[in-house]
């Protein structure tokens, strides 16, 4: 995801966030937001200073001096200073992805190049999306649709051009500049994974999903506007396999139950446009209606969730389904 | 019809009777349009040599995935006929939204779609850039569940001054075209559409561009967004060279625009500020559609209504106005002379706006070249400046920015 034109080099410090308290995971984009430059040789009194506190105490690291972007990594020498990019610049990065990558939380971005001996240029980009949730949810929408699974991070994938992976707040892309190149670049990412903090697993929302039926990697964590509707927030979904059927199953938590009360009777007022609902016997005021993209809807209520799936075929295992779902929230 | 009408139509009369059949076969015949999805509530322009009718707003799917793909049908089904996507737009969901939905039904054949291949990496390392584009149309096809796009485009979303002629990539899009996998080519441009659109249309070889400008330059990535005053001569050449024309970004600031407006019928008519500025881009000649990222059905309909908003010549004018008003330093040079302690006011923003757009040490160095009093260190902060500034620049704040980042 570098998108940098060969005239442009990256800042090394940009953005404002202030460095957190040591030893929390955040530490990663350390010393980079230090106070701007006065001039080199500053820069360099900072880097020794940064140096003896790393060697000291550990915690938080210098301009240019990072406790994952090391100047070295294995076989690797970073071939410049590290930028970082908030919310407030990250335009200036990838620009146009920016939105998208803000909406799962995004907190701020490291990047760096790194080279081995004379082979072309990674850049390693590390995402710090303030938590594991954000870092899944992220990964989940955003990593190469055509990479197959690796064993790096807490979830990895690799396509031809690059190497990407979650693990706790962290989102991570190595790019792979060279075929040849391409166990090298497993080996630095999984050097980066295992520098970077763990903290949590799994984000505790895949709970809510059933786990007989479910596809393998169809779980997604949307923050907002889920089917297209500026009510349905924080949806978690999955696809499902009910014989020769696939469906797929969300759940959206709302801030309370009055407020899942309202997005329901909106979802409602919009499906009821395309044709009547019927009455569904689950959960709070449930209903199956008819969607001219998704097909049959049925939708419940429970508690501050709404929750449902499509396309309904209105069998018992969809139904199974459903009271596993229903079941689930009702425990929170 | 006017008089002036009457005797354009009859001097061509005339023409056309002395010329016989000689006259000029661009000339004899209306081009071929082509129309698809048209309903009564959108409008359509010929989208350049594409002859393509395309709905004046186009849908930006960077968002787009299949948790969004009822977005799609409120889309299709209000006119719009031009879907954009790009092959890493959420990693290639957005393109699989677009072919799970657009494959059903027939519907393929009545949209236009626009795709982007990222081969930034190969062109800049100088190699492989042929064989990747091939790979990657291959790869958005088959994502997109058809065997052809109506428009493949270089993605940019930095300068690719230096990569518009590029052999290999023009020598890839012939062969796309000749298999069949693309039928007119284009560039996306955020950085320097000016610029870019001018050698799009010069070297010949392009049928679209889309590019990002808007009432005010950005912020954010300050000296490469641009604004509609500074595409004006591309946007001429570009029509002349019957380019179609999309337009990105074209709502920038929005919000801040409208709110500084005086002339009372644009706030009593009840629109938003994005439908204003969609609308007003739409009114520069040149241009044909805009693209708009929408992530829930109320931008949709919002944006469904914008190509049939009339906007009186006192209201453009008002927009104008606002959005010279909004902030943004403009480079008008009214500070110049307004410091009484000699500070470069206008210079420093300019360094600052270069360090921001990636020339670090040049702006450093053009910094340090200036004289201690000239420096944002010497401001007082009288704020002499900001009284003359007519963008309202919060100019005391930008030059203590400015001196953090080039000092």
């Amino acid at each position: 995801m570098r998108w940098l034109s060969p005239d442009r080099t990256p800042n090394v410090v940009r953005g404002g966030r202030s460095c957190p308290p040591r030893g929390m995971a955040g530490c990663l984009r350390g010393g980079q937001v230090c106070p701007p430059r006065k001039s080199a040789a500053i820069l360099r009194v900072c880097g020794v200073l940064a140096a003896l506190i790393l060697a000291t105490a550990g915690g938080c690291s210098s301009p240019g001096g990072d406790n994952i972007l090391l100047t070295e990594r294995g076989l690797w020498h970073r071939t410049g200073p590290v930028a970082t990019y908030t919310a407030n610049n990250l335009h200036e990065y990838i620009d146009g992805a920016a939105p998208f990558v803000i909406s799962f939380g995004f907190e701020s971005l490291q990047t760096a190049g790194y080279r081995r001996g004379a082979e072309p240029e990674t850049t390693v980009d590390i995402y710090d999306m303030g938590s594991s949730d954000n870092a899944f949810a992220l990964f989940r929408s955003n990593s190469n649709v055509e990479a197959g699974p690796l064993e790096v991070g807490t979830e990895g994938a690799g396509a031809d051009a690059r190497i990407e992976f979650w693990q706790g707040a962290y989102y991570v892309a190595v790019s792979n500049p060279s075929a040849d190149e391409k166990d090298e670049v497993l080996a630095l990412a999984r050097d980066l994974a295992q520098a970077l903090p763990v903290v949590g697993a799994w984000p505790a929302y895949l709970d809510l999903l059933p786990t007989a039926g479910r596809v393998v990697h169809s779980e997604r964590f949307l923050p907002s506007d889920y089917l297209g509707h500026g009510f349905l927030k924080r949806a978690v979904s999955a696809r499902y396999k009910v014989g020769a059927r696939e469906m797929t199953l969300f759940a959206c938590r709302l801030e309370t139950p009055k407020e899942a009360a309202v997005a329901m009777g909106r979802l409602k007022a919009f499906l009821d446009k395309q044709g009547r609902a019927q009455a569904l016997a689950r959960g709070e005021g449930g209903y199956v209606a008819a969607d001219s993209t998704l097909g049959r809807v049925a939708v419940f209520q429970r508690g501050q969730f709404v929750a449902g799936l499509y396309p309904y075929p209105e069998e018992p295992a969809a139904d199974d389904l459903l009271a596993d779902l229903d079941r689930r929230l009702g425990g929170r | 019809m006017e008089r002036r009408q009457f005797l354009r139509c009859a001097a061509a009369g005339v023409s056309a009777a002395v010329m016989g059949s000689a006259l000029p076969k661009v000339w004899a015949a209306e081009p071929q349009v082509e129309r698809r999805n048209e309903r009564p509530g959108m409008t359509y322009a010929r989208f350049g040599r594409t002859n393509f009718m395309v709905s004046r707003i186009a849908h930006g799917s960077l968002h787009t995935n299949r948790e969004r793909i009822p977005l799609l049908a409120r889309l299709y089904e209000g006119g719009v006929n031009f879907f954009d996507t790009a092959q890493h737009y959420a990693g290639g969901r957005s393109e699989e939204a677009f072919g799970e939905y657009f494959s059903q039904d027939g519907r393929r054949k009545n949209v236009f779609i626009a795709t982007k291949v990222d081969i930034r990496a190969e062109l800049k390392a100088g190699r492989n850039v042929y064989e990747r584009t091939l790979q990657l149309a291959d790869q958005s096809l088959k994502r997109l569940r058809t065997d052809c796009v109506d428009i493949l485009m270089l993605h940019g979303c930095t300068t690719l001054i230096d990569w518009v002629t590029h052999e290999d990539w023009l020598r890839a899009c012939d062969d796309l075209k000749k298999q069949g996998k693309t039928r007119f080519i284009g560039i996306s441009e955020h950085a320097k559409p000016a610029e870019v659109l001018k050698l799009m249309a010069e070297c010949g070889h392009y049928d679209a561009a889309m590019v990002a400008f808007s009432l005010i330059r950005g912020e954010w990535n300050g000296l490469s967004r641009t604004t509609i005053q500074a595409m004006a001569d591309s946007l001429k050449l570009a029509k002349e060279k019957d380019l179609g024309i999309v337009v990105m970004k074209a709502a920038m600031k929005a919000e801040d625009i409208v709110a500084s407006v005086s002339e009372p019928g644009l706030k009593k008519q009840g629109h938003s500020p994005y439908q204003l500025c969609y609308r007003y881009v739409l009114g520069v000649p040149g241009v044909h559609a805009v693209v708009c990222g929408m992530v829930n059905m109320a931008q949709v309909d919002e944006n469904l209504a914008v190509p049939k908003i009339e906007l009186a010549a006192a209201q453009i004018e008002d927009l104008r106005r606002a959005a010279a008003c909004s902030g943004v330093c403009g480079f008008c040079g009214a500070c110049l002379d307004a410091c009484p302690s000699g500070v470069a006011v206008q210079d420093i923003q300019r360094f600052h706006g270069y360090y921001i757009h990636g020339y670090r040490e040049a702006a450093r160095a053009d910094y340090a070249a200036l004289a201690p009093e000239q420096r944002a260190t010497a401001c007082r902060g009288c704020g002499r400046c900001e009284g003359i500034c007519p963008g309202r620049v919060p100019i005391r704040r930008r030059l203590k920015e400015a001196h953090d980042a080039l000092a």
